[in-house]
């Protein structure tokens, strides 16, 4: 590594946050009161990014904890492993996500575009190396909580050892599958032909890109899976396993001199293929980047090419819906939080036996993939807007229209996930028709009130003479977080609210379905006009 | 209908720097009023401030009673604003983008419909009209930024450096559509590096020079208080950057070492 890769890496690095901090005012007068404006800046990256490692311990402190307050049966499952495949395979997801956000707002920030003029040689691992900086190594604070706890109660020093080496081949790996998603999404086709073509490539790429991840999905997100297969597994073949192998590689409570052996070696197969598959990925995202920097793609027909005028409103939705869908690095982010929440909703239709099933339970179940997609959609959406945000600027938008806009378009991803899943369920038996549209017309309320609140945040956190928005607008993954949690306790409010009602008047939740659905549509309505209210005047 | 903008003991602040140093400055209706200064001096933060765009640290600017501050909303339906670098959506066509101002600001579709043909024919961007903006040139996207700012057929029409990247002939023609603007009784502010186009072009002139305005006046005026004739030297005067040639000499023996 020359001392010239470093330093543009690093320059990558802080360049990606400047651009989101230059408008905060405070910010700004700090930049300007210090001798050295340059070191400011450096010193303020560095603070956000103990941040970040700070709460990444905490988040992880706390999961790990869970296990252990739960006494002998949660000390069992930790001994068994769960924690080390519920933090590890987080770490993995967090990182595959950020590198995601990180390389799209290198894209759209036009960060490399400098550096393709230089006459210099660039390295291949410039831009995985600024990824390591911040992102990548802050990452690794989610699993050294468990791994201490795991020393504390059993001694096995090797543990550090082991999990630190299968913390980087996890979070490695997760940089270079966003990396090779990127090229893969982004990578130029031929030109002849291209409108017909390239409408069918881009949809064939999106159907790649489901099923890897719903392979992914199933095999890693369902817990019966994990808990079914883990204990199932015999001889050395466990040890080479990713992820289920870890509870025999990490959290191994009595090392023998053959499990420590069978460990080492299947640790030394795995770093080794993470680190070609690193190397791989790291030079094909760079040569990707310093080719073709900020290309649009022109995969769309526009259909009716004439002069039309549409209300305000429609306007700003069907513009919204343009740059999502025309766009593959912002259609594939729309399609994040299905992945990610599906299994876990999926699992508990799978866990209840079909007797205990029902309306209550089935919106529940919805309720965390509404929870996701009202934090994720109103921040991806906003993100969409990059330095199109001026447009919005100059015309007579106001913010209410703004998150008026967000959230209809967001609305409408939302039922296009949230309405089929409701469907399969009428048509397998759980629901009864009635129950399904209230669901529907629940979630569909509890999104709204739970993403005005979340669009609010995000709004109010840009600052007023910003022309530009990105991902670290917002703080990066903390902003995430933070947004999550939000939204969490805005949509989780008037159900946990009615369940304590019923508990309160000592009646089971799932007695009467349409009664639980109906309180909470009551108190959702009346929250919601009294947000909304004030600014509709 | 006559009106006029006022800045009053207008400041903009980023962080500890100011930007515009108490600014006062009257421009009427029916004037094409042109704005000059250095690199850096404030031309821009003075044009979005105007538009209500940005807000200012302290002063105001009203446009008739309306307070770009306070009144931004109503600011922004009557004023159009041309961009110094167009920031257009990319993935959007020229077509899509205009239907979307079009429709943001509530134009009568008939008479958007009459316009966008008329500028897209003036300005020849006819066959441009249905790819994405991305795709396009520079000078293109301007044009597209320059159309969608005059849609609404605003009171006030600011430009930001539009002459930038436009061909001969769409520079000639935006700039008798400019003339034509003022003369209908609107106002026109823009600002410029090309001493041609403000001289051509302008009623009145104001230069600024580290957030202050130096000289304000037409150009007859600004020439009888200078002993110089030409605009260029004018500026280059007032704004104390005369001293080329010695600049110029030194370069030259900087770069023979
Ligand atoms: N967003 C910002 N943050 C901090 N400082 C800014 C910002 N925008 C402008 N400035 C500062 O305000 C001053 C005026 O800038 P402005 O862009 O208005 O100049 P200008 O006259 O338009 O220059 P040019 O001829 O280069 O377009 C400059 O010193 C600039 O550094
Ligand atoms: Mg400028």
């Amino acid at each position: 590594m020359k001392k010239l890769d470093f330093f543009l890496s690093k320059r990558l690095m802080i360049e990606q946050r400047y651009q989101a901090l230059k408008s905060n005012q405070t910010f700004l007068r700090n930049v300007q009161k210090s001798k050295n404006p340059g070191e400011y800046v450096e010193k303020f990256v560095l603070r956000s990014y103990y941040g970040i490692c700070f709460f990444f311990t905490l988040f992880s402190l706390l999961i790990s904890a869970e296990y252990l307050i739960d006494g002998a049966t949660g000390f069992k499952s930790f001994t068994e492993g769960q924690i080390g495949f519920v933090i590890f395979l987080y770490a993995l997801v967090v990182s595959a996500s950020s590198s995601f956000f990180f390389l799209s707002s290198l894209n759209s920030e036009r960060l490399i575009e400098p550096l393709t003029i230089m006459p210099v040689e660039i390295s291949p691992f410039m831009i995985s190396i600024s990824w390591f900086m911040f992102t990548g190594s802050a990452t690794f604070f989610i699993i050294f909580p468990p791994l201490i706890i795991s020393v504390f109660f059993f001694h096995n020093f090797l543990s550090i050892l082991f999990g630190f080496l299968w913390g980087g081949i996890l979070i490695f790996t997760g940089f270079s599958i966003s990396s090779l998603i990127y090229v893969f999404l982004n990578s130029r086709k031929s030109t002849s032909g291209r409108k017909v073509r390239s409408g069918l490539t881009n949809a064939l790429k999106l159907l790649a890109f489901i099923a890897v991840f719903s392979i992914f999905d199933l095999s890693l997100y369902f817990p019966q899976f994990v808990t079914y297969i883990s204990p199932n597994l015999y001889g050395t073949v466990k040890y080479f396993i990713p992820l289920l192998g870890l509870r025999y590689i990490v959290f191994n409570t009595n090392p023998t001199f053959q499990t420590i052996l069978y460990s080492s070696i299947s640790t030394g197969i795995y770093v080794l293929l993470a680190f070609f598959l690193f190397v791989y990925s790291s030079s094909s995202i760079t040569k990707l980047m310093m080719e073709k920097v900020n290309v649009t793609k022109s995969t769309f027909e526009s259909a009716k090419k004439t002069f039309k005028t549409k209300s305000k409103r429609t306007a700003l939705v069907e513009k919204d819906i343009k740059i999502v869908t025309r766009k593959m690095q912002n259609l594939t982010l729309m399609l994040l939080p299905l992945f990610f929440t599906l299994p876990t909703v999926f699992s508990i239709y799978a866990t209840g036996s079909i007797g205990t099933l029902n309306a209550s339970s089935a919106y529940l179940g919805l309720l965390s993939l509404l929870i996701i997609s009202a934090s994720f959609y109103s921040m991806q959406l906003i993100i969409s807007e990059g330095d199109g945000l001026e447009n919005l600027r100059i015309l007579p938008v106001t913010n209410w229209d703004i998150i008026k806009s967000k959230l209809t378009t967001g609305l409408i991803i939302f039922s296009l996930f949230s309405i089929p899943i409701i469907f399969i369920l009428v048509g397998i038996g759980i629901l009864r028709i009635t129950l399904d549209i209230l669901i529907e017309i629940d979630l569909a309320v509890g999104y709204i009130f739970a993403s005005i609140i979340s669009l609010r945040w995000l709004m109010k956190k840009i600052p007023k003479d910003a022309m530009t928005v990105n991902f670290y607008s917002f703080n990066g993954s903390l902003g995430i977080i933070f947004l999550f949690a939000v939204t969490a306790i805005s949509a989780g409010i008037f159900p946990i609210m009615v369940i304590l009602i019923y508990t309160f008047l000592a009646s089971s939740i799932f007695a009467n379905s349409f009664e639980f659905l109906m309180l909470i549509f009551i108190f959702n309505i009346i929250a919601l006009y009294l947000l909304t209210s004030r600014y509709e005047r | 209908m006559s009106f006029s903008i006022k800045a009053n003991n207008l400041t903009k602040e980023f962080g500890n720097s100011t930007a515009l140093d108490n600014i006062n400055l009257q421009i009427n209706s029916g004037q094409v009023f042109g704005i000059l200064g250095p690199n850096g001096s404030g031309k821009t933060t003075f044009l979005k401030i105007i538009a209500g765009v940005l807000e200012s640290t302290s002063g105001n600017v009203f446009i008739n009673e309306l307070n770009t501050n306070k009144d931004r909303d109503i600011v922004k339906k009557i004023v159009g604003y041309v961009p110094e670098t167009p920031t257009l959506y990319e993935s959007l066509t020229p077509r899509e983008f205009l239907n979307f101002v079009a429709s943001v600001r509530g134009i009568n579709e008939n008479k958007f419909k009459e316009r966008a043909e008329n500028f897209c024919n003036a300005f020849g961007l006819k066959d441009n009209l249905d790819e994405p903006i991305g795709s396009l040139s520079f000078g293109t996207k301007q044009k597209v930024a320059v159309i969608g700012a005059m849609l609404h057929d605003p009171e006030v029409l600011v430009l930001d450096e539009a002459m930038n990247g436009l061909d001969p002939k769409s520079s000639k023609i935006l700039k008798t559509l400019l003339k034509d603007f003022a003369s209908r009784g609107r106002c026109v502010i823009f600002s410029t590096h090309i001493m041609e186009v403000a001289e051509d072009l302008c009623d009145r002139l104001a230069i600024l020079y580290k957030g202050k305005i130096i000289t304000e006046g037409t150009l007859e005026d600004l020439k009888s208080g200078s002993k110089e004739q030409n605009l260029e030297d004018i500026f280059l005067g007032v704004t104390g950057q005369n001293q080329i040639s010695e600049i110029v000499e030194n370069l030259k023996e900087a770069m023979k070492s």
